[in-house]
């Protein structure tokens, strides 16, 4: 085809700038129950997903245990449907159902064929309006997660993560709150019938449909979850106030080949001015493959698989969080050498050419991680409570290719002060 | 009820073209998407390494991101496009990926191209990686309970073909004493263009992606022909039974038994086969002994899905309290009531469903189509990118009776009870 020429391969070629991100706003209904249902259509698609959003996350509970446990039985059994019937019908139909418990809500989620939608909404409708949380199967339900529970503890990471999480937002807070392995047994088929009955409902709840929708479906949809679901009322929200002071933490554990590091602080809410600028400052630090501390502690030193550093935006706190597992001899290198680079980006500016590669990295995460339907109904639901719809992402966009070194070095300054955030050690000190 | 046999899974147009060198493409134009993905595919594994040296395969992948003879380092061109990439070795293929704005394709065209260039050989990058490496056996084999499964069963069950060890190796030993002529060796008999497939899915047309191949992988030299030689297991003929106690919260059971190859006809028969009798939560193994017995925690079956024969797999948690051999006895009665007649038209349709949707969500993702493009070229037919459900909808109830039935027998069967100390 063409001629061959000698190429030049030092040079890379030319890099395009994508800066517009198009994505469209989805179509909004309301089922005569008041339940919002968004629609992200393709007709070009075979496969449904179709999530249900409730406030009915963990803040919520008052027992440890109680929201994500109410959550995920309510397919071991309801009033129609045995444990068995329901899993025999989403497993013929090839379909999956997850549920899913964050501190501030619980999802539930459908993925099936477009022709599947008719027989799996007789289910999901049951489970959600009468689940019978059957003693038997609930002995039998908590004994599993406990095991899974004590497998974790066995990982010096899952024990540094409790630790970690209940100091960052404070010991017995609201957010700061986590299980331990007696919680299971104090639980009881009481505690999950009374926190479905009051949180698991319409009023408040959220629904977002992707894939070939047709109206069919949505006349289904509203059959079975908008005229046969009565209003409710809405629940009181829950109160958390961070209480957090910096310290460090080592835990001590026998025989371990590595050591789990935690690092971090609580940060400022999702609708901060300074939010966005934070998120550019974090991948820089630890939130991409090429981050410094990647760059520093695995690719530069080799004492880690991976080391990265996250956001983790709740409704009413946010965490920043440094985590990783060394081998136990370079334990100590590895807090200086984080400490080192949470310092230079407090003393230095970043230069122009690591700003922008950040950008486009982030620019390309953004297309990507809103790439097709199904993908922009994931995303979607972070801006529910803000209702600010799609434009968000393009606006956030806007504001990461915006953001300057300095402000970044003013950001670092205020929130990145090492001895103003909390350390975790599991393991050993080598 | 509804069955999809007669659905019509959406067909995946693709072209495919060979560069003098040997070097194969395939490529699916999708215009829905703003993204480009590309994958190479390898065709060395862990089954290529000698018993000496293992998991030179994976220890390789982290190294070809240590820069190559043009560019100094891999990810950050790539980041600057916008881009972003993994890789995994596994002991059939290592395989490379990445995505990015389609705008900006060429870059990856540029930047693998050069890696299968030549490498830059620098010896901080072997020495840090081997480092890596060594976290990496210590993360996700030892330093966790039941990490060490696979490295105990793997020789249990394989006594010739190098499917014996595992892809991080058998010995962490051969890790840290690999040396840079080891490195040289090993890039220079595999990583060529005639060993490699590349598969390239977004919007981009097969002529676009023709002439960046000429103009940035045609150049470079094909590599000496090769030929696979491995050692053949042998039937296995007697039980095999291993049993260790460590510092976990419960007992498990794993179970294998050889199965064929992964283009034997009986292929897909045996994989429906371990989705009837233990995936997903409706399975009889899951259904008995999960949740009306309570006897086990968690419970699966699964194929391990290599192109040389490999094996089909039982693997449970016993339930805390539950005494082992409680456990064990009831698993094997399942497993006899299993082979006892063949599915109902139901669960045999129930599977079945379950590969075309499983099919229809995987083809969502552009990277996934590309992955998939470039696997089923390896198996030497792309066309099985349409055609594989089919295979699987053609599997009598006849057929799985039959092949369960020479398949899980005792002596083909290698039993690892792994207990928890001090019970």
């Amino acid at each position: 085809m063409t001629e061959k020429t000698d190429i030049l391969r030092t040079a890379a070629p030319e890099i395009l700038q994508v800066s517009d991100l198009k994505l469209l706003e989805p179509k909004a209904l309301k089922l005569s129950n008041g339940i919002e249902l968004f629609c992200f259509n393709d007709t070009t698609q075979q496969a449904l997903r179709f999530d249900m959003v409730f406030d009915a996350g963990s803040a919520y509970q008052q027992k440890a245990l109680v929201a994500s446990t109410s959550t995920r039985m309510m397919r071991e059994g309801s009033q129609k449907y045995s444990v068995g019937a329901i899993n025999a019908k989403i497993d013929y139909h090839g379909a999956y159902l997850d549920l899913q418990t964050t501190k501030d809500q619980c999802y539930l989620s459908l993925y099936c064929l477009d022709k599947s939608l008719a027989s799996m909404l007789p289910i999901v409708d049951n489970i959600l309006k009468e689940p019978l949380f059957k003693e038997r199967n609930f002995k039998i339900f908590n004994q599993r997660q406990k095991q899974d529970f004590m497998v974790s503890s066995r990982k010096n990471k899952h024990l540094a993560n409790r630790i970690f999480t209940a100091r960052l937002y404070g010991e017995g807070t609201t957010y700061g709150k986590v299980a331990s392995e007696k919680d299971f047994d104090l639980l009881e088929t009481a505690d999950l019938k009374a926190f479905h009955e009051s949180y698991l409902k319409p009023s408040g709840t959220k629904m977002v449909i992707s894939g070939p929708i047709t109206d069919k479906m949505i006349q289904q949809i509203e059959k079975h979850f908008g005229e046969s679901w009565p209003e409710s009322g809405i629940a009181a929200d829950f109160e958390h106030t961070n209480q957090f002071h910096p310290e460090s933490i080592f835990q001590s554990k026998e025989h371990s080949l590595q050591s789990a590091i935690m690092m971090g602080r609580p940060v400022m809410l999702r609708s901060h001015p300074d939010y966005f600028g934070f998120l550019v400052l974090n991948t820089i630090l630890g939130g991409y493959f090429g981050s410094r501390l990647m760059a520093n502690i695995r690719e530069d030193k080799g004492y880690t698989y991976g080391i990265n550093s996250m956001v983790s935006p709740l409704r009413k706190a946010t965490g920043f969080t440094i985590a990783t597992e060394v081998g136990i001899a370079v334990t100590k290198q590895t807090l200086q050498e984080i400490k080192n680079e949470l310092n230079r980006l407090r003393e230095e500016l970043v230069s122009e050419q690591e700003l922008t590669l950040v950008k486009n990295y982030l620019t390309g995460t953004y297309l990507r991680s809103l790439d097709g339907v199904y993908n922009q109904a994931d995303k979607f639901r972070v801006t529910l409570e803000s209702r600010s719809g799609m434009n968000y992402f393009v606006e956030s966009l806007k504001a990461i290719n915006a953001i300057s070194s300095m402000e970044l070095n003013r950001l670092a300054q205020l929130y990145l002060n090492p001895d103003e955030m909390v350390t975790v050690v599991v393991g050993a000190e080598g | 009820m509804l069955s999809f046999a007669g659905l019509a899974i959406r067909m995946i147009k693709y072209n495919t073209f060979t560069l003098a060198n040997g070097l194969r493409f395939v490529v699916h134009h999708d215009p829905t998407t703003p993204i480009v993905a590309m994958n190479i595919l390898y065709d060395v594994g862990a089954r290529d390494e000698q018993p000496d040296k293992t998991g030179f395969a994976h220890l390789f992948e982290h190294l070809m991101f240590g820069g190559s003879i043009n560019i100094s380092r891999y990810d950050e061109p790539l980041q600057v496009a916008g881009g972003e990439n993994n890789a995994f070795t596994n002991s059939d293929y290592t395989n490379y990926y990445l995505t990015l704005p389609k705008q900006n394709i060429e870059t990856a065209f540029w930047l693998e191209s050069d890696r299968m260039l030549s490498l830059a050989f620098s010896p901080k990058s072997l020495e840090v990686q081997r480092q890596v490496v060594v976290e990496e056996f210590r993360q996700n084999y030892l330093n966790q309970p039941y990490g060490d499964v696979w490295l105990l069963l793997k020789p249990l069950a394989y006594k010739a073909h190098p499917y014996q060890w595992n892809t991080i190796g058998k010995d962490i030993a051969h890790i840290e004493s690999a040396t840079l002529d080891d490195v040289k060796e090993f890039y220079s008999r595999f990583y060529n263009p005639n060993n490699a497939i590349v598969a390239v899915a977004g919007d981009v047309t097969p002529d676009e992606v023709r002439a960046l191949a000429e103009k940035w992988f045609a150049p470079i030299p094909a590599g000496p022909l090769r030929l696979r030689n491995l050692p053949t297991e042998p039937q296995q003929t007697e039980k095999r039974f291993l049993e260790v106690f460590r510092a976990v919260p419960a007992h498990a059971i794993y179970k294998v038994w050889h199965m064929c190859a992964k283009n034997d006809p009986d292929y897909e028969t045996t994989d429906l086969i371990s989705d009837l009798l233990g995936s997903g939560q409706s399975s009889p193994l899951f259904k008995e002994l999960v949740l009306k017995k309570g006897l086990f925690a968690e419970i699966s079956a699964f194929v391990t899905g290599d192109i040389d024969p490999g094996l089909l797999v039982v693997s449970g948690k016993v339930m805390d309290g539950v005494p082992f051999e409680k456990a064990e006895k009831a698993l094997s009665e399942q497993l006899q009531l299993f082979l006892q007649k063949p599915p109902s038209a139901n669960e045999l349709r129930k599977v079945k469903n379950r590969v075309v949707s499983g099919q229809v969500f995987s083809d969502i993702s552009v990277l996934h189509k590309a992955m998939n493009l470039a696997f089923y070229t390896h198996m030497g037919d792309t066309e099985l990118i349409n055609t594989m459900t089919k295979r699987y909808r053609k599997v009598t109830a006849a057929q799985i009776h039959s092949v369960v039935n020479q398949l899980m027998t005792e002596t083909n069967c290698s039993t690892l009870h792994y207990r928890k100390e001090n019970d």
